[in-house]
């Protein structure tokens, strides 16, 4: 395999990679410069967020204010999924590398 | 509509069934209050439910497409008279021996709060079917 058509693989892989970022901003419509990082903080952002929701209703829920069981454990599996979710996105962007270091030239 | 905001449909429903369920005990509490602060027995309060106003707003706004937020409750009290029941020893009796007991009916309480707890369970159960699917599209392309 010469180089290249190595390099124009590569070249398509980036034009896909950039597409996907694109539909993400049009989801996302705020700005329209946004990199995947920044999606990606703003992803974990709303992850923390949710986790100090659950953290706060528990600990609300502990001391006797007026929370009840059904919000207090619906917060609590909202994080749950929120991180289950991140995680998921960790193993695949993880893979992903991987095999990107792995890439015999 | 994510499946998270699918969970906060369950947990109005959740909530408005704990309303029904409040309620139910403050009105079987009250079954033989005749003196309240406004004079009179005690009324029977109910649960009224509703669709969330941000639902409307949405189906007016992309007709055909589904767009839920949930329910809300509202307390109403009812305008059923009140039970006269003749029994003169009673303090609160009028000048014909006539006591007025809140207009509260036992059995429909009681069956009310059969319907309430099922209700919650069944939004316990739908939340339930929600978080396996999540966690069943966390699995797509695994295995």
């Amino acid at each position: 395999m010469n180089i290249s058509s190595l390099n124009s693989k590569l070249y398509a892989a980036n034009n896909i990679f950039t597409t996907s970022r694109d539909s993400q901003n049009d989801l996302k419509s705020a700005s329209a410069s946004k990199n995947f990082g920044q999606i990606l903080s703003q992803q974990l952002e709303e992850v923390n967020s949710l986790q100090k929701d659950a953290d706060r209703l528990t600990e609300d829920f502990l001391v006797g204010e007026p929370v009840e069981i059904h919000q207090m454990l619906i917060a609590m599996e909202k994080a749950d999924l929120a991180l289950r979710q991140t995680v998921e996105i960790r193993n695949k962007m993880l893979e992903a590398y991987k095999q990107i270091t792995n890439m015999q030239i | 509509m994510s499946l998270l905001s699918i969970m906060d449909v369950s947990a109005s429903g959740l909530n408005c069934e704990k309303l029904r369920m409040e309620l139910i005990a403050q009105n079987i509490a009250n079954i033989e209050t005749t003196k309240t602060s406004a004079g009179g027995p005690y009324r029977r309060q109910v649960a009224v439910f509703k669709e969330t106003l941000r639902n409307e707003l949405n189906r007016s706004a992309n007709p055909g497409k589904f767009m839920g937020a949930g329910v809300q409750a509202k307390i109403v009290t009812d305008n059923a008279p009140a039970l006269m029941v003749y029994d003169p020893q009673h303090p609160d009796a009028g000048q014909d021996g006539m006591v007025a007991k809140p207009n509260i009916n036992l059995a429909n309480e009681i069956v009310d709060s059969i319907t309430a707890s099922r209700a919650y369970g069944a939004n316990v159960t739908v939340f339930n079917a929600t978080k396996s699917m999540a966690l069943k599209a966390l699995t797509v392309g695994r295995g």
